[in-house]
């Protein structure tokens, strides 16, 4: 079976690409599935620490494309999971040492071993958004419930369209339930209606994200967290299954006593 | 902690205070603008649109210049601009007659 390429972009930073590579990666990867991420943010990497691989890199993937070492040697294996691989950014070089040519020549080698190959996009528009899209099979837009960012967003959708690589699926991530509850954040639904795209994924806000990257451990590999949940369920869409929306509401504090009083997580 | 009760409470207590929403804020200033970020217009083109307009038509007829006006509308993944463009009648009338008695 061939690998699926897919491009995760959003146009505005920090928004969370590189949180949902990592998380949909390692989640596809638990479930048996042979994944790899290439992180196209050359110059700037992050997805090794976010992996929690950093220490381990030798090779990158301009060493790969400039054909100094092999397209093996540039993959770092995760030890948690059983086929998971990372093919690190350079950090001291700039977004000129990789073309969209050279992107879909190293997709390509790697399509027959693995089912999914997941591109960490760098923002913005411009290099790097052109080699994250030229070898892509589907793309997945990320956004935030906040204005520059569905406008980015908006952007974005609009140029995968023009590249024929559309239709985009939107990941919408960093959603404050109470927030939107109390109209202080735009709804899923008000994005949707703004974008006209399909929905892959709404991903809460949750501090878990930000102590997962402390420990270099995606939230989706633990089972207890719901923002692992909804990372899990993206990667479940992936592999075709019809998986409904979560509930982001949090429980109440008398549904966690009821869980804890039954031996169970209180999360 | 957000249940339904307090969420509706809230949303009563904002409304007696006369509180906007500002997600309904962000969700507007999304739609104003990203027609312009599409077509790659701007606000003064439509200025001057507007105005070029007004003088092909004013070649014809006589057009209520302060009430012509070009707008952007969003459609979901399609816009288009709508021109309107009121005249003035020939018996100088520019609104309906004023029915109400005198
Ligand atoms: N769902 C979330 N909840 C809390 N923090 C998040 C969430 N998603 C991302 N973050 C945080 O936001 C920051 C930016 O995320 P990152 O994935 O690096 O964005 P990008 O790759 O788009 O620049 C990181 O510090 C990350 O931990
Ligand atoms: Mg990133």
């Amino acid at each position: 079976m061939a690998a699926k390429v897919i491009t995760v972009t959003s146009g505005k930073g920090g928004v969370g690409k590189t949180t949902t590579v990592a998380n949909l990666a390692a989640a596809l990867a638990a479930e048996g599935q042979r994944v790899v991420c290439i992180d196209l943010d050359i110059g700037l990497r992050n997805l090794d620490v976010v992996l929690g691989l950093e220490n381990r890199i030798v090779y990158d993937l301009v060493h790969v494309v400039e054909g100094s070492c092999r397209l093996r040697q540039a993959m770092i294996k995760d030890k948690r999971v059983p086929e998971l691989y990372l093919i690190p950014a350079a950090q001291t070089r700039d977004k000129s040492a990789v073309t969209p040519e050279d992107m879909v020549r190293v997709c390509n080698e790697l399509r027959a071993d693995f089912d999914f190959v997941f591109l960490d996009c760098p923002a913005g528009i411009e290099a790097g958004f052109r080699n994250a899209l030229a070898p892509s099979d589907m793309v997945l837009v990320v956004t935030n419930p906040e204005v520059a960012a569905v406008r980015d967003a908006d952007r974005i959708i609009g140029l995968v369209e023009a590249e024929q690589k559309g239709p985009a699926q939107l990941i919408l991530n960093r959603v404050r339930y109470a927030m939107v509850e109390r109209g202080e954040m735009l709804s899923t639904e008000d994005v949707l209606d703004i974008l006209a795209i399909d929905l892959i994924g709404v991903v809460p806000e949750d501090p878990a994200v930000i102590t997962a990257g402390n420990l270099g451990s995606p939230a989706s590999l633990d089972k207890e967290l719901l923002v692992g949940q909804a990372y899990r369920d993206i990667a479940a869409r992936l592999l075709g299954r019809d998986v409904p929306f979560m509930s982001l509401k949090p429980k109440t504090w008398y549904q966690k006593l009821g869980t804890f009083l039954n031996g169970g997580d209180t999360k | 902690m957000t249940s339904p009760w307090s969420a509706a409470l809230q949303l009563t207590v904002d409304k007696v205070l006369g509180r906007k929403h500002s997600a309904t804020n962000a969700k507007s200033r999304i739609r104003a603008l990203l027609p312009y970020d599409r077509t790659d217009l701007n606000p003064t083109i439509m200025e001057k649109m507007k105005d070029e307009i007004v003088a092909v038509i004013g070649k014809y007829a006589a057009v209520d210049v302060d009430r012509a006006a070009v707008k952007m509308v969003l459609d979901h993944h399609s816009q288009s601009l709508t021109a309107e463009i009121p005249l003035r009648t020939v018996t100088g009338r520019t609104k309906r007659p004023d029915t109400s008695p005198a």
